[in-house]
């Protein structure tokens, strides 16, 4: 009795874990691609980066590409995590429930999900979902190799679709340091560290989407 | 008159030693002024500081009646100069160098001017050649050119002969004597050669050491009377003997040069006179030995020795 | 001083040692685009590896800017030794050549004399930047094309936005004109004392190189020494790459240079109005 009574509830949050992931998971496929216009702000410590206008283009199931027009980008290998599908789709996971949480004044409900791949580079996912709109505010990603990577995602006028308003991506950065040697400095006098640095030694990639083009197709050549 | 340069008591010390001590002297309108010493006597210093190249350490120096350090550009537009060597610049043609100096002496002669003063020179079929592929007497002539683009009143000369040949050094002669009497214009030239000076000058002045040692006339100073006669007889006690009761004696010398050898200082027309009555009183001339007392004196300072006690008026 | 400018320019430019520089400068560049725009790749592929093991950096990265800013790292410091090669011969040479005494028989000012031959030195220096910016910059962005301007310092890597990198290439190559005068100044001073150009250019180009070295050594006590070194100063024009530019301190170090410049050409005056003229 014990036993069950122990074992019941756990099976209870995974059954309501399953399908509240498969609720998000639902939702996601609505969008078989989309080409997204925004604009980027890079924030990593090390770092000096104007924000840029960007162009964003997805593929179910996972081809994700951010394109600076002409420009140059800095993006965290492998790709920024800028949108969900990236995350989810085409993998499996064992989801287990873990409780709810307060989190940016919202009442959200926490799924662990464990990958099945027992290679898997990413060993754990947490996610924040909203139970009513199944629609993901917060992951973060435990890898083998990279860390532990963040997404903060905000919603707006694409909530139906799932889409964000705005996706930040919050990531590990190594010290960055180039052999002196390799050119000579000129020193302003001034200690400070630039005002972006952040204190945290975390990098920050926020995407702020304006327009979403749905569903219109996508030619191969922009994934390469 | 004024004169056309004036310098008084200059002064001038490289490191401790005294390049110029005390030097004065005046050159006059239509002079060719000969100034002559010794290798390293303070000649070139001189001309020199009467360029503004070097700072006198003490002294006065005027040109044309205009102080030099006060009037520096209006002094110098009236000069032209070659000083040691008729430098040039080598990597531009000869006609270029012309123009150029003429351009900084404030004047800009047509191409027809600056042509007919290459002729001048001999130079104008050479006029577009880079002057790195001249002589040394073409560069020499242009070096002129240079220094008289500009119609100069005063022209100095620092050794204008050195290294040329026997025709250079005439053509030189020929050009102080053609400047001064064609021309009007005064001529300072220095050298370290007496017989190249007492050709051309009008007046000269010897430094040695930086001091003046004679200043004068040219004709004054080859006054005829002051030849100095060396004469070697065969019995030199009979001779002064003989001598002594002629008017001679006033010519005669004291010191006694050699063993046979009578010193006179005389005129030199006066030596057959001389000649003829001693072998007529018997006495055996054996040689004649004139110089002229000036040059006799500038060698010794030449060659080191002083003398100092042997030219005096 | 005009016409004695005019003199002066066209004696300079009538030698052919002014060449070599103009020539030296080109090849150099030439060599510099060829090389990148053959391996350019892997050459900024290895410069970037330190960041590419975390990051991906997408886009035309070898543009034209990137290239004109290796160009200029590569070889301003060494345009200073161009620049000796005839500011150091201004007076010196003419020395040499016994025509400064010719010169200064003329009715012309010593010190206005000076000046149109330092003005001459710093049309040579001037138009040698021109040139240099010529190449460096238009060719580059000709051959390579325009983009983001990635600089990789040894803290931090900037990257500037296409459109917000000219303006950026004027203040420098201005600021480079700046250290450039500055060493035209010092050669241009050392070679009133000397009779022939050999001992200025040298000198220049030793004080140069002494002053780089020390600059760029990581050894405390040459770091105490580097605000005392104007060639710390004339990496100034790196400044203007910097996001946000820092006003104050790039406009200290070139008031620090144009003291330099002020300092040389006054000295350089007093001594030749005293000169003696024994050459």
């Amino acid at each position: 009795m014990l036993f069950l009574m122990g074992i019941g509830p756990v099976a209870a949050w995974s059954q309501d874990a399953d399908k509240l992931l498969q609720q998000v998971k639902n939702k996601l496929a609505l969008v078989k691609d989309y080409v997204a216009e925004g604009s980027m702000k890079t924030d990593i410590p090390f770092v000096k980066m104007a924000d840029a206008n960007v162009v964003v283009y997805f593929r179910q199931p996972d081809q994700f590409r951010v394109q600076r027009a002409n420009g140059i980008s800095i993006l965290p290998k492998g790709g920024v995590q800028g949108s969900l599908h990236t995350i989810l789709s085409n993998k499996s996971f064992t989801p287990v429930a873990a409780g709810n949480t307060n989190m940016d004044g919202k009442y959200l409900a926490v799924i662990k999900l464990l990958p099945v791949d027992e290679k898997s580079e990413i060993v754990l996912i947490t996610l924040y979902v909203d139970e009513k709109t199944a629609l993901v505010w917060h992951t973060s990603s435990t890898t083998r190799n990279n860390g532990t990577y963040e997404t903060k995602l905000q919603y707006g006028k694409y909530a139906s679709m799932g889409l964000p308003d705005q996706v930040q991506f919050i990531f590990n950065t190594t010290e960055f340091k180039l052999p002196k040697a390799m050119s000579v400095e000129y020193e302003t006098g001034k200690t400070a560290k630039p005002a972006t640095a952040a204190k945290d030694n975390k990098g920050r990639i926020t995407i702020s989407y304006k327009r979403y083009t749905v569903n219109k197709g996508i030619p191969n050549d922009i994934f390469k | 008159m004024q004169p056309v340069v004036s310098l008084r008591g200059l002064e001038k010390s490289f490191n401790g030693f005294k390049a110029v001590d005390g030097l004065g002297f005046d050159v006059y309108p239509g002079d060719i002024y000969g100034f002559l010493g010794q290798n390293g006597a303070g000649k070139s210093t001189t001309l020199r500081i009467l360029l503004s190249l070097i700072r006198p350490d003490a002294g006065a120096v005027s040109l044309f009646g205009m102080n030099l350090l006060q009037h520096r550009k209006e002094c110098l537009q009236k000069v032209g100069a070659v000083i040691e060597k008729p430098d040039v610049y080598t990597y531009l043609s000869a006609y270029d160098n012309l123009a150029i100096f003429a351009r900084l002496n404030g004047i800009r002669p047509r191409r027809q001017q600056l042509m007919e003063q290459l002729d001048t020179v001999g130079l104008a079929d050479r006029a577009a050649s880079k002057v790195k592929t001249f002589s040394q007497g073409m560069k020499q002539r242009l070096g002129i050119a240079v220094a008289l683009v500009h119609n100069p009143a005063l022209v100095v000369l620092d050794e204008p002969t050195n290294g040329l040949d026997p025709q250079g050094i005439a053509d030189i002669r020929n050009l102080v004597l053609h400047l001064c009497r064609e021309q009007g214009k005064t001529v300072l030239v220095s050298s370290h050669l007496l017989a190249e000076i007492e050709q051309v000058a009008t007046r000269m002045i010897i430094i040695d050491k930086g001091k003046m040692l004679v200043e004068g006339k040219v004709s004054d100073l080859f006054d005829p009377a002051q030849s100095r006669v060396l004469i070697t007889v065969s019995d030199p006690v009979r001779a002064r003997q003989f001598i002594s009761h002629q008017p001679w004696q006033a010519y005669l010398k004291t010191d006694q040069p050699g063993d046979n050898q009578l010193l006179f200082r005389m005129p030199k027309e006066q030596i057959p006179v001389l000649n003829r009555e001693l072998v007529m009183a018997g006495i055996d001339v054996h040689a004649i030995d004139t110089t002229h007392s000036l040059e006799a004196y500038f060698l010794s300072i030449t060659t080191g020795k002083q003398h100092v006690a042997d030219f005096t008026h | 001083m005009w016409p004695i400018l005019r003199i002066e320019l066209f004696k300079i430019f009538s030698r052919p040692r002014t060449y070599i520089s103009f020539v030296a400068i080109t090849v150099i560049v030439a060599l510099i685009q060829l090389a990148l725009y053959v391996d350019g790749k892997n050459y900024i592929q290895f410069g970037m590896q330190s960041l590419t093991q975390g990051f991906d950096i997408e886009g035309n990265v070898l543009n034209g800017y990137l290239v004109c800013f290796i160009i200029l790292q590569t070889l301003l410091i060494h345009v200073p030794l161009l620049i000796a090669l005839v500011a150091g011969d201004a007076i010196a040479g003419e020395a040499n050549m016994g025509t400064l005494r010719i010169l200064l028989t003329r009715p012309v000012g010593r010190v206005e004399l000076l000046l149109a031959k330092f003005a001459a030195s710093l049309v040579y220096t001037l138009l040698l930047l021109v040139w240099m910016a010529l190449l460096a910059l238009f060719l580059s962005l000709f051959i390579f094309g325009k983009g983001d301007l990635m600089i990789l310092k040894s803290e931090e890597v900037v990257v500037l936005a296409q459109n917000d990198v000219f303006w950026r290439y004027g203040w420098a190559f201005l600021f480079a004109s700046l250290s450039m005068v500055m060493v035209a100044a010092l050669a241009f001073l050392l070679s009133i004392f000397a009779d022939n150009s050999i001992g200025p250019i040298i000198t220049t180009m030793s004080i140069v190189i002494l002053f780089t070295i020390l600059t760029t050594l990581d050894i405390p006590f040459f770091q105490l020494l580097r605000p005392w070194l104007f060639t710390t100063h004339m990496l100034g024009w790196k400044a203007f790459f910097d996001d946000p530019i820092p006003w104050q301190a790039v406009s200290q170090s070139a008031a620090i240079l144009l003291l330099h410049i002020l300092f040389f050409a006054i000295l350089g005056a007093w001594v030749f109005k005293r000169k003696d003229i024994l050459s």
